[in-house]
């Protein structure tokens, strides 16, 4: 466990362990760390992120987040994603899912 | 060079009749030293019978998925194989390499990772095992060079296989290659960033003899198949049976059809009746040279296969009996139909549920219905031994199957 703080416990790859405690000073931090701006575009994607873990307590999936996109900004399926990928390089889970708050997810690449 | 540890349990599996990888593993930790601590935590997890590895997210730039991450647990007791991820690498259709691709593939594992290679895993993918953090961007840049990407993983399309096919196999029945690029292609962007309820397999066999398993395996299984008669050359019939006898003929292939529907005449000729014949390849697979199939050939696309998740296995179901893929338009037509059906089951799909599995849930009638497509006799399982079919209207819907199939051919 690596305590930023004491007030944001991360597990060791990271991610936030409550996601209750995360602001948006944390995530500042975290998208810093890897090596991203936060800019309106990344907002929205975290705003909704969040939403959805505030109403569901579990992390929302990439297509719901997609899905998002097409809603609130327009875009076609494919570009939301494609929009998706070009803000969070390294992937969805890698850092949509860090920077937003959310726990790790169990269900990642395990074959 | 680090030094060897001591693997009496693992040395015991060298000791049987087969080759081992045990063999291979010791080769490999003589210039490795990485291998050589895979070895000492091998070992480890056999005396105490647990497994030490946990996963963890490590990706490429713009991929989502393809990195299988292996971090080890007992890293302080091995410590150059702490971290041992695996990259999957997509295998061109039909697994056709040369050497000089193979040797390449082996020079650049021997300098960004640990030498150790199978070809090919459970998923089709070449699989390069065992390589650092700091690594893996540095070797996927370099396979990438030689023309391959990134294999599947996470929830998403996965890679895809494809059997020999008609390069060297006399069976094949459609351009299964073609097909298989065709399909990938399309569906690149589904492969590489995981976006789906979970994993969904494509995969190609030339004939109903399906050496790619896929319909056990592939949520979309197309396999090809005929739909006129077995093209008979009786004069190869009777050679078989003079020089193999008629009782051999009789008990190894005429009693073994499942449906009864071939004779053994007194002339040694063999008739066949067509209608009846489901396809098992029996009788094809025995007579080589006398059997082959039909002249009209194309394919049968089945889909929902799955091994166990959240229900046990399944078989995949038929949805389209028969589709010619000859031209661009039949090949278009075959990537429209898989996206109709992915775009339904990412919409309709829980999450960790495969498409087989939403089907059982929602019920086979109501996905035909989301998906656009029309019941056909052909998707019954089972129709001659399945006692669960309705007969009492069959009649009608009979007749408005036919009516449907003549407006379809421009009949009136």
């Amino acid at each position: 466990m690596i305590s930023d703080n004491m007030k944001y416990v991360r597990d060791a790859e990271g991610y936030i362990v409550q996601p209750a405690d995360w602001d948006e000073n944390f995530a500042r931090k975290l998208a810093a760390e890897e090596g991203l701006e936060l800019d309106d575009n990344y907002w929205s994607i975290l705003c909704f992120m969040r939403g959805y873990w505030q109403q569901n307590n579990v992390a929302p999936d990439v297509r719901h987040v997609t899905r998002h996109l097409v809603e609130a900004h327009g875009y076609d399926k494919k570009k939301a994603k494609q929009h998706l990928f070009e803000l969070f390089p390294y992937g969805y889970v890698k850092q949509a899912c860090k920077v937003a708050g959310m726990q790790r997810p169990r269900a990642w690449s395990t074959g | 060079m680090k030094t060897q540890h001591k693997t009496p349990n693992l040395d015991q599996l060298e000791s049987g009749p087969w080759p081992s990888f045990v063999t291979g593993f010791k080769r490999l930790a003589e210039k490795n030293d990485m291998m050589a601590d895979l070895l000492g935590q091998l070992e480890h997890s056999y005396e105490n019978k647990k497994g030490y590895w946990k996963g963890g997210t490590i990706s490429v730039m713009g991929y989502g998925g393809g990195v299988i991450p292996r971090f080890s647990e007992v890293a302080d007791k091995f410590p150059a194989s702490a971290e041992f991820h695996t990259l999957r690498i997509m295998p061109p259709p039909g697994l056709h390499y040369d050497t000089d691709i193979l040797r390449k593939f082996c020079d650049i594992w021997d300098e960004h990772g640990s030498g150790l290679l199978a070809l090919h895993g459970q998923s089709g993918d070449m699989m390069f095992q065992g390589c650092s953090s700091e690594n893996v961007q540095g070797a996927f840049d370099a396979i990438n060079e030689l023309g391959f990407d990134m294999g599947g993983a996470g929830p998403s399309v996965r890679t895809s296989m494809s059997c020999v096919g008609a390069a060297r196999c006399e069976h094949s029945c459609f351009n299964e290659a073609v097909a298989h690029r065709t399909v990938m292609n399309s569906f690149t962007d589904d492969l590489h960033r995981p976006a789906l309820p979970y994993k969904f397999k494509f995969k190609f066999s030339g004939c109903p003899n399906d050496c790619m398993n896929s319909v056990q395996r592939a949520d979309m299984a197309v396999i090809g198949t005929w739909r006129d008669d077995i093209q008979i050359k009786q004069d190869e019939v009777k050679a078989f049976v003079q020089t193999r006898g008629r009782q051999y003929t009789v008990d190894n292939v005429t009693s073994r059809c499942p449906t009864q529907c071939m004779t053994l005449n007194a002339d040694d000729s063999i008739s066949i009746d067509n209608r009846n014949c489901v396809r098992c390849m029996h009788c094809i697979n025995v007579m080589t040279k006398a059997l082959s199939p039909g002249k009209d050939r194309g394919v049968t696309i089945l889909l929902g296969g799955k091994r166990t998740l959240k229900i046990g296995d399944l078989f995949g179901t038929v949805i389209v009996p028969f589709k010619k893929l000859e031209t661009e338009e039949d090949y278009t037509g075959l990537v429209e139909l898989a996206e109709t059906i992915i775009d339904f089951w990412a919409e309709n799909g829980l999450e960790h549920e495969r498409c087989g599995e939403m089907i059982e849930r929602i019920g086979f009638a109501t996905f035909l219905e989301g998906v656009g497509i029309e019941a056909e006799p052909a998707m019954l399982a089972q129709p001659r031994s399945n006692s669960f079919i309705r007969m009492d209207t069959w009649d009608e819907e009979a007749d408005k199957w036919k009516q449907r199939h003549a407006e379809k051919a421009g009949v009136k």
